[in-house]
């Protein structure tokens, strides 16, 4: 703690890139990971009554258990390391991409489905040239909340081995060292504001009341 | 405009209410002559010592206690003590040695113990009272099947096996003057990979084949029960870590009584008996009050 602000940042700047770049694939393949799940779930619960109701119910369940007991229950199936810290962040980020989902195909009036289905669209014509294009702005919203989401509590991974900015947290919360704990916080906020910014122009540029 | 002047009304009622009882709950029934402060750190064997200590004092003199359980760590701890929101927390000699007055040069247990009270009497107008008898210092910690099978007794033994071994150490342990980067040079390690782990879960992985080699506490009941071993320390490089409550000089001055309970309180408790108690409140979950309790029943306090 004795020494400059300058050397302090110096002699961390390796492993700041590092644990940077850790951060954001960690997030990065979380978030891919909860799409991949996700926006298919959310297609099929506007479908099957069922679905819906069994696979929100599972899914806002997972939302309240806190990261440590989630990655204590992990633990003796996927051990330590990235792959338990990249399910238990797919785990949180998939309420929000399902569930914004669901809402985006729900809520798309009915007479635009009529006349899809006027047109003789098929099932599989009907979801992927209607129904995705017209939800997909509510679809990326969900995403970018689960991105940001994401982006917080991959710090978590620290607990069990798979880097991170956390590893600066948990290390500076130890020893009531506020440059390190900063070290760790900054990036990963700036992160999060990126990323929302960077989704929020996607979600912005797909929105179709823009294009009318 | 009737019911909302009826509203702001029952508002204001509740918030005057409020402020009442909030201003009762804090300065009630506390005689602050009569009342002895006492904190501890966010873990367990600091809240068990801290019961001993507020139960002791509560049996055997007039004073009552207040508890300040919890408290976010060390700095936080001390912090308390020196501006004086708490009379007296339960401390480890090598942590104020090394964490708190900044010393690098590892001494022996008892050399520790003193620098540490001439330092709290000068720098803090605090004093370390009689230590309780553990040390809960770090110690590498393996499964203990492996020190058995691959020949380990001390960190040395380590030394050869360290490239394909995996360890897991808690991030406290990952920066401290005392922890892994000098260790690593000092025994001359070089671990196939190195993790930062939670405590709690470090026990687990290493119990669960995902990492070879922990540091832990000595005093953790989880090495006898999770079939693990520590390794013994063969150069010295550990500092002594000698748990004493450390009290504020007003407070002893203060109650003059307090002297006799600590001195009866000394060395009453070994590292293995303070490892059967971590583990009734670790993984047997009773509550560390009782566990306290029983403890002082059973020394006849």
């Amino acid at each position: 703690m004795n020494d400059s602000l300058y050397l302090f940042l110096l002699n961390h700047l390796p492993a700041l890139g590092q644990k940077t770049m850790e951060h954001f694939i960690l997030t990065g393949i979380a978030v891919s990971g909860a799409i991949l799940i996700g926006i298919p779930f959310g297609i099929l619960a506007s479908r099957r009554i069922m679905v819906r109701k069994i696979f929100f119910t599972i899914a806002g369940i997972i939302q309240t258990i806190p990261s440590l007991a989630m990655l204590a229950f992990l633990l003796p199936f996927l051990g330590i390391g990235v792959i338990p810290a990249i399910v238990a962040l797919i785990l949180y980020a998939l309420l929000p991409i399902s569930r914004n989902t669901y809402t985006g195909i729900t809520e798309i009036d009915p007479s635009i489905l009529e006349a899809s289905d006027g047109l003789g669209f098929s099932h599989n014509q009907r979801l992927y040239l209607v129904e995705i294009p017209i939800a997909l702005p509510t679809i990326i919203a969900g995403i970018r909340t689960a991105a940001v989401i994401c982006v917080g509590v991959a710090t978590l991974s620290a607990f069990i081995g798979a880097g991170g900015l956390g590893d600066f947290i948990n290390r500076g919360l130890s020893m009531n060292n506020t440059r390190l704990i900063l070290l760790g916080a900054i990036p990963s906020g700036i992160m999060a504001i990126a990323l929302d910014i960077t989704i929020g122009a996607i979600e912005h540029k797909f929105s179709w009341k823009n294009k009318s | 405009m009737t019911p909302n002047i009826n509203l702001i009304k029952s508002l204001w009622s509740g918030i005057i209410l409020f402020g009442f009882f909030l201003t009762l709950h804090q300065c009630g029934a506390i005689d602050k002559e009569k009342t002895l402060v006492l904190g501890c750190k966010n873990f367990t064997e600091q809240i068990i010592l801290g019961e001993i200590i507020a139960q002791a004092i509560e049996d055997n003199t007039d004073l009552s206690v207040m508890r300040k359980w919890n408290l976010g760590g060390t700095m936080i701890c001390h912090q308390a003590l020196i501006s004086g929101e708490i009379d007296l927390y339960p401390e480890y000699t090598g942590t104020a040695y090394i964490n708190i007055l900044n010393n690098q040069h590892i001494k022996d247990a008892t050399d520790t113990y003193q620098i540490v009270q001439s330092a709290y009497q000068k720098k803090f107008q605090c004093k370390w009272l009689p230590p309780f008898g553990i040390n809960n210092t770090y110690t590498i910690t393996v499964r203990k099947s492996d020190a058995i099978q691959r020949k380990w007794r001390t960190i040395s033994d380590l030394k050869l096996d360290s490239i394909n071994l995996s360890a897991g150490f808690t991030s406290e342990f990952m920066v401290r003057h005392d922890g892994y980067p000098q260790l690593k040079q000092k025994y001359n390690l070089d671990f196939a990979k190195v993790v930062d782990l939670e405590p709690g879960l470090m026990y687990q992985a290493i119990a669960n084949n995902n990492i070879d080699v922990i540091c832990g506490f000595s005093t953790d009941g989880r090495i006898p029960a999770f079939d693990l071993v520590s390794l013994k320390d063969d150069l010295h490089f550990f500092p002594p870590y000698y748990a004493a409550p450390v009290i504020r000089l007003d407070a002893l001055q203060k109650h003059p009584e307090l002297k006799q309970i600590f001195d009866k309180l000394s060395h009453s408790i070994d590292n293995k008996k303070m490892q059967e108690m971590n583990l009734l409140v670790d993984e047997k979950k009773i509550n560390p009050t009782i566990v306290a309790q029983n403890f002082l029943q059973e020394f006849n306090f």
